[in-house]
């Protein structure tokens, strides 16, 4: 089943990001930027958890997932240190994401050329 | 007759014996824009992003099977390779001609963010590894990380004004 | 000889006496293909580099233009080049081959008949013996420098327009046979407030009509004394309104053939990836140095009129907000007189 809601909540926030296109005329960058603030935003007031629980890799896989994961770090780390784990914290949690997305494009761009 | 110097709102610019505003000009262009189908465009994207968040479950899956991961520690590998796999099909050349088609089904997962990196660097190659790839990698991903981060900054100092002390 | 408020009459009508077209694969898919001199089979044009391929293009147009002209590298007097790298960057190293006196030309997509009309003012006024006009542009290059990395995906709207792969130079003489060139009609800064980069088409109409209507208004001429208009690349969303402000403004353009080189040079239904059509420097100069000099030449046509348009942003510009500010200058050509 949660591959089911993993399909449809991924479309849905895809479809989100698809109006913040063409009917608010957003460009790519603006677009994401919002959505990962969105995304911290639902995790402040604690809606986003659910979601993932529901959704499964529909909520994790989106870039607003990225918003939660640093608002996630932070306050763990806030329980965990206190008021300095507000800034130690906010990486903890999407270093995977962000150190593959550096050596794979880093690679990348060592062995490929562009096609145009 | 020479056309007058664009300067104040309402300003009146003189083609021959046309006189139009901007907003009347403006007028005039989007009757012949095309129109952009919302409806066909979102459907794109709701079945490219639903089937990619759809493999990434299955990946997840597999992870939590064979490496005996709990939910949430299989997220991060599985973003992982979704992140490979995406500046694969860049390097390729192919995610570009999907995207174009796929508009924001490709570019709201983690997909995009990838992508946005992997292009700025193979592109900046010419410029060299440390002008180019080091200086240009975050051309695009970077809005994403700082306005994520300041984000975050942000509950966080929320969480601990109104002492609510952390993790709910 | 300044006619009018802003056109040149040139008394001794100078002939281009050679030009050259070179193009990336995608324009030899088109249907202008067998109009070219010259289509490379690959994207980099055997280069590493995008910004070197555009180099080549213009390089190897030149040349091949000099040969045409039947002319040596050391006859030339002045090299007058442009295209929309920042700084010009590409002109300057093709200059450097070249070798001749060069002047630097910035005109964005209008470059090609800024720089013709500046070679036909030298080479009538005396002041050049042979003058060669050139210009380039390449897909990738422009992509990188004003729009995104080649490999990202963005999703381009239906108004965005597709930068051609291209080179095209003239050579032009007071002596000597080919296809004339009778006046020029300098264009001026035209802003409606257009702010989308992916709409070009409705940015450059203005300067287009513009433009047009001042060379009728100072030549005394018509749409009905050319048997062809075109338009530099204004493509199918620019054109139509082009088309349209023309039409208000009591132009008759259904007296002529009235056309557009970012609309000739792509099957806009096989090549879907071009979008509302082709745009870039290249454009206006390989569709006027190829496909229109040969008609020109056998007869075909009698009398031609070339409105190159140029969207003259920066990158800086755009991201500040600003709105697109844009010229079009018009070249008029005639076939030559024959001797009976």
């Amino acid at each position: 089943m949660i591959f089911f809601w993993a399909f449809v909540v991924g479309g849905l926030i895809c479809v989100i990001g698809q109006l913040m296109f063409d009917v608010l005329k957003l460009t790519p960058a603006h677009t994401m930027s919002t959505l990962v603030v969105a995304g911290a935003v639902m995790d402040a007031i604690g809606w986003y958890d659910p979601l993932v629980k529901f959704a499964g890799a529909g909520a994790s896989v989106p870039i607003t997932s990225f918003g939660n994961s640093l608002v996630h770090g932070a306050l763990t780390e806030l329980q965990r240190d206190g008021w300095i784990g507000v800034i130690t914290g906010i990486f903890d949690v999407t270093s995977a994401g962000i150190s593959a997305a550096i050596i794979f494009s880093f690679l990348a761009a060592l062995v490929v050329r562009p096609k145009g | 007759m020479p056309a007058k110097a664009k300067n104040k709102p309402g300003a009146r610019v003189k083609l021959n014996n046309l006189l139009l505003t901007e907003e009347e000009y403006q007028q005039v262009a989007d009757q012949h824009k095309p129109k952009t189908n919302v409806l066909r465009n979102c459907v794109r994207a709701f079945l490219v992003g639903g089937f990619i968040c759809f493999i990434g479950q299955c990946i997840q899956q597999l992870f939590m099977t064979f490496a005996d991961m709990s939910a949430r520690e299989a997220a991060s590998p599985t973003v992982a390779i979704l992140i490979l796999i995406s500046v694969v099909l860049t390097s390729f050349g192919v995610y570009d001609k999907i995207a174009q088609w796929a508009g924001a089904g490709t570019a709201v997962p983690v997909t995009g963010f990838a992508n946005s990196m992997c292009s700025s660097a193979i592109e900046s190659r010419a410029e060299g590894l440390v002008l180019g790839v080091g200086a240009n990698m975050f051309k695009l991903a970077g809005s994403v990380i700082v306005f994520g981060v300041v984000a975050a900054f942000i509950v966080g100092v929320i969480h601990v004004i109104f002492g609510l002390g952390g993790v709910h | 000889m300044l006619i009018g408020a802003q056109t040149w009459e040139f008394r001794s009508k100078p002939a281009i006496i050679g030009a050259a077209t070179v193009v990336g694969p995608e324009e030899g898919e088109g249907p202008l293909s067998h109009t070219f001199d010259f289509v490379y089979d690959n994207l980099e044009i055997d280069e590493k580099t995008w910004e070197r391929a555009e180099r080549k293009l213009l390089e190897h147009a030149s040349a091949l233009a000099l040969v045409h002209a039947g002319i040596n590298r050391e006859d030339l007097s002045f090299f007058i080049g442009g295209d929309l790298m920042n700084q010009i960057i590409t002109a300057t190293f093709a200059a450097r081959s070249i070798a001749a006196p060069y002047l630097g030309v910035f005109g964005a997509c209008s470059t090609s008949m800024e720089s013709l009309a500046l070679a036909a003012f030298l080479a009538d006024a005396g002041g050049a013996k042979y003058a060669m006009a050139g210009t380039a542009s390449h897909n990738c290059t422009v992509e990188k420098q004003f729009r995104y990395p080649t490999e990202y995906g963005s999703q381009k709207p239906a108004t965005a327009q597709y930068t051609i792969t291209g080179a095209g130079c003239a050579v032009v003489s007071k002596e000597g046979k080919g296809p004339r060139i009778t006046h020029a009609t300098i264009g001026r800064i035209q802003d409606l407030g257009v702010k989308d980069p992916f709409n070009m088409g409705a940015a450059m109409a203005p300067a287009a009509v513009d433009t047009l209507v001042s060379h009728f208004r100072d030549t005394g001429r018509g749409p009905e004394d050319y048997d062809l208009i075109v338009t530099g690349d204004l493509a199918s969303v620019g054109h139509a309104i082009a088309k349209d402000l023309l039409e208000k403004d009591g132009v008759l353009m259904d007296k002529t053939e009235f056309n557009d080189c970012g609309l000739m040079i792509y099957d806009r239904n096989k090549q879907t990836y071009v979008n509302a059509g082709g745009s870039g420097c290249g454009c206006s100069a390989v569709v006027t140095y190829g496909h229109i000099l040969r008609k020109l030449k056998n007869r075909e046509l009698g009398r031609v009129l070339v409105v190159a348009t140029g969207a003259l942003l920066s990158p800086l510009s755009y991201q500040q907000g600003e709105s697109i500010p844009c010229i079009a200058h018009a070249v008029a050509l005639e076939q030559e007189v024959s001797k009976e």
